[in-house]
């Protein structure tokens, strides 16, 4: 193996660790406090179906995808104590929760540009029918590398979104 | 020794619990400043216009080859260029699904042309750099070959030359 061979293997393994070291992870999409008018609201909520990303036809590994943001949701809701009990696609609990993730991306290349994420929330009320609330949430974040905006981009996400719901009469 | 205990140390327990749920306070609130929560504006609003917008395809096949071609020139032009949207089709858009509907389109078609032809730059990079090092891994396995081989310099076609020019004379 000539040097040149071996400086592009090196090459390849390193793209291919900062490759996945560039994917969103849950976690960090958790607040780590709420800003909330009410807690411990004596209802379930089940988080349903989340869409939008697929990571089947993901091309950009910096976005958000559907389960791992699914994940930071539940997980969210679970830490803010809104809610008596949250859980996953359970269709006996009081609300179902729903996101589609419309839109995530940043303008690459030179400029500084921000990460923009926007979600389309729908609350469905399970015991009376019907849809309770819906709204678009959009954030952003300026600051980090891909990885750390995306995250960033959810976790303000998901704080307005609990913010949101516990003004609801519910 | 419990009198201490209950006099200072659960004191300063609480005072540090307090302190650190202020301290997580500080550091979640300034994010929702980064937030803003608006109408769902279906099937003409600014999020659909996005929604719609993100999918459709474009062309970035000029970019690769100026990747190929120019390797860090092609690279620097597509992070620096920003693509637009056609405002004739723009203006037709708009005229037929709304105003905010049209921004959000041409925003995310915007976004998503530059993001392609910043990744077809960088594609037409690593083409041309495997192109290379396959060429000069080949040229190093040709001059290893008849270096190894006992009538290497012998069968090599420069002192055939030199005989022929030698012949002709």
């Amino acid at each position: 193996m000539t040097r040149v061979s071996l400086c592009l293997a090196v090459a390849a393994i390193l793209l291919l660790l900062s490759a996945c070291s560039q994917v969103p992870v849950a976690s960090n999409m958790v607040p780590n406090a709420f800003s909330m008018y009410k807690r411990e609201l004596p209802r379930s909520i089940s988080i349903g179906k989340v869409s939008g990303n697929n990571p089947a036809f993901k091309d950009d590994k910096y976005k958000i995808t559907d389960p791992t943001f699914k994940q930071a949701l539940g997980d969210a809701l679970s830490k803010s104590r809104l809610f008596q009990k949250v859980v996953y696609d359970d269709l006996s609990s009081n609300y179902i929760l729903e996101a589609e993730l419309v839109y995530n991306d940043k303008k690459r290349g030179f400029g500084g540009y921000p990460m923009e994420l926007f979600v389309r929330y729908s609350l469905f009320d399970q015991i009376n029918g019907g849809l309770k609330w819906s709204k678009d949430i959009y954030s952003y974040s300026e600051e980090g590398s891909l990885k750390g905006r995306s995250e960033q981009a959810g976790r303000a996400n998901i704080l307005r979104l609990i913010q949101e719901l516990s003004q609801l009469e519910l | 020794m419990k009198d201490k205990f209950v006099r200072y140390f659960i004191p300063l327990l609480l005072f540090s619990a307090f302190v650190s749920i202020s301290w997580a306070q500080e550091q979640a609130l300034p994010e929702l400043s980064l937030t803003k929560v608006s109408d769902i504006e279906v099937p003409q609003g600014f999020t659909e216009g996005l929604k719609e917008g993100s999918l459709v395809s474009t062309n970035s096949s000029l970019w690769l080859v100026a990747g190929c071609l120019f390797p860090l020139p092609g690279v620097i032009a597509s992070a620096a260029y920003s693509p637009r949207f056609n405002p004739e089709e723009l203006q037709r858009i708009a005229e037929v699904k709304g105003q905010s509907y049209a921004l959000g389109y041409a925003k995310a078609y915007e976004t998503n042309a530059r993001n392609n032809n910043y990744q077809a730059a960088w594609n037409g990079f690593g083409i041309a750099l495997a192109i290379v090092s396959i060429l000069n891994s080949l040229s190093g396995l040709a001059g290893s070959a008849s270096m190894a081989s006992p009538d290497g310099m012998a069968s090599s076609p420069v002192p055939l030359m030199k005989e022929l020019r030698y012949d002709t004379r």
